[in-house]
């Protein structure tokens, strides 16, 4: 049983563990689970105040009509930032088609504390985008980091991951393209 | 049929006191060391409403944002408000929460956290006085014996100025309820 298996077991058991959640679902709680989520139908996507990293309005409206891998991260969650490289590489590999990266920092220093992150991980390809009110957890429902919402280009969220991804693998390429296409999404992720 | 309700209320009654009873359990007795490098116990923040999440910061696969969420109803507060009460963050993995680490950990959620860790015997008394329940797993690959994951329960635990349990919330519980449940307990 490899590790993602062992989340996923544990958090759909009821009451336990996602190697640092012990879930004890109350009523109408649902415990998260790890990996790619594919929904039957789009969901929409609530707005939020994002800026730019001289604090400008940078909502995520504007990018309507373009497909958008939207990633959460925080500089305190490692596996955000271990994600993060391949998330940059992710940037060229799919621009041509089409799809835009979004890693959207909910750190309370919010663009400072990003841009230092950036430096320390040699970013090059990824903008600073910040949650300014610190809401992107709730407004998304996404009670763990990282996760990231795939967007498809009327703006409705198709798909998310939760937890890490190599997104310039195979496996990622695959699903940014097919979001890309508007066309079905694999439902494996690997 | 007067006998059959007063039964049911009985019934109820008898089921309320024993979830009472179970939350009594739960003393909030401590004694560890602050991300300063100071030893405190429940007394050192006596007369200050305590807020108290469990966790530990190398979480492999995915991390809560509950101490997030505690963060913004911290700073929601009126200052008279937060100057009443201590965000305690206790890892439940002292070995490689190291007063140093949480020193650079705690103060990105907000300066007026207080991170709190020990030795194994000191964090193991305090998980057993808040009944919180953790799993320590064996490193999957022996030859990275630091990367080892750590399950636990997650519940926000809210602590009334002396230390006693008022009330704990779930981990999706939002800035929102986290800023009610504060307003309540400030009210004693």
């Amino acid at each position: 049983m490899n590790r993602r298996t062992f989340l996923v077991r544990g958090l759909m058991g009821g009451g336990i563990a996602a190697g640092s959640l012990l879930v004890i679902p109350g009523p109408g709680v649902a415990a998260p689970r790890t990996g790619l989520v594919v929904h039957d139908s789009p969901r929409p996507v609530m707005a939020l105040d994002v800026r730019d990293k001289e604090g400008n309005a940078a909502g995520l409206g504007a990018l309507i009509g373009q497909a958008v891998v939207l990633n959460l991260w925080a500089s305190w969650c490692q596996p955000c930032v271990t994600e993060l490289p391949s998330l940059d590489r992710l940037v060229p590999l799919v621009a041509p088609d089409g799809v835009i990266v979004v890693a959207l920092c909910l750190d309370r220093s919010g663009a400072i504390g990003a841009a230092k992150t950036y430096t320390r991980l040699g970013i090059k390809n990824l903008a600073i985008f910040v949650d300014h009110d610190r809401k992107a957890g709730e407004v998304f429902d996404a009670p763990a980091l990282p996760t990231t919402l795939l967007i498809n280009r009327a703006g409705a969220e198709v798909a998310r991951m939760i937890g890490p991804a190599e997104w310039d693998g195979d496996a990622g390429l695959r699903l940014a393209k097919a979001l890309a296409k508007g066309g079905t999404l694999p439902r494996d992720f690997g | 049929m007067r006998a059959s309700l007063l039964a049911v209320v009985g019934l109820f009654f008898s089921l309320f006191v024993s979830l009472a009873n179970a939350e009594e359990g739960i003393s909030g007795q401590f004694h560890l060391i602050d991300h300063r490098g100071q030893s405190v116990e429940t007394a050192t923040y006596q007369g200050k409403i305590r807020v108290v999440v469990f966790g530990y910061t190398h979480c492999p696969d995915i991390c809560p944002t509950a101490l997030m969420s505690v963060a913004e109803a911290f700073a929601s507060l009126t200052p008279g408000e937060a100057a009443q009460v201590v965000p305690l963050f206790v890892t439940v993995d002292p070995r490689r929460d190291t007063v140093a680490h949480l020193s650079a950990y705690v103060p990105l959620f907000d300066p007026g956290f207080v991170g709190l860790t020990g030795t194994q015997e000191m964090v193991d008394a305090t998980i057993k006085a808040f009944k919180v329940r953790v799993q320590i797993h064996p490193p999957e690959d022996p030859n990275q014996p630091d990367f080892y994951p750590v399950d636990h329960s997650t519940s926000i635990f809210i602590m009334d100025r002396n230390g006693g349990f008022i009330t704990k919330l779930g981990y999706r519980a939002g800035e929102e309820a986290i800023v009610t449940a504060l307003r309540e307990a400030l009210k004693s």
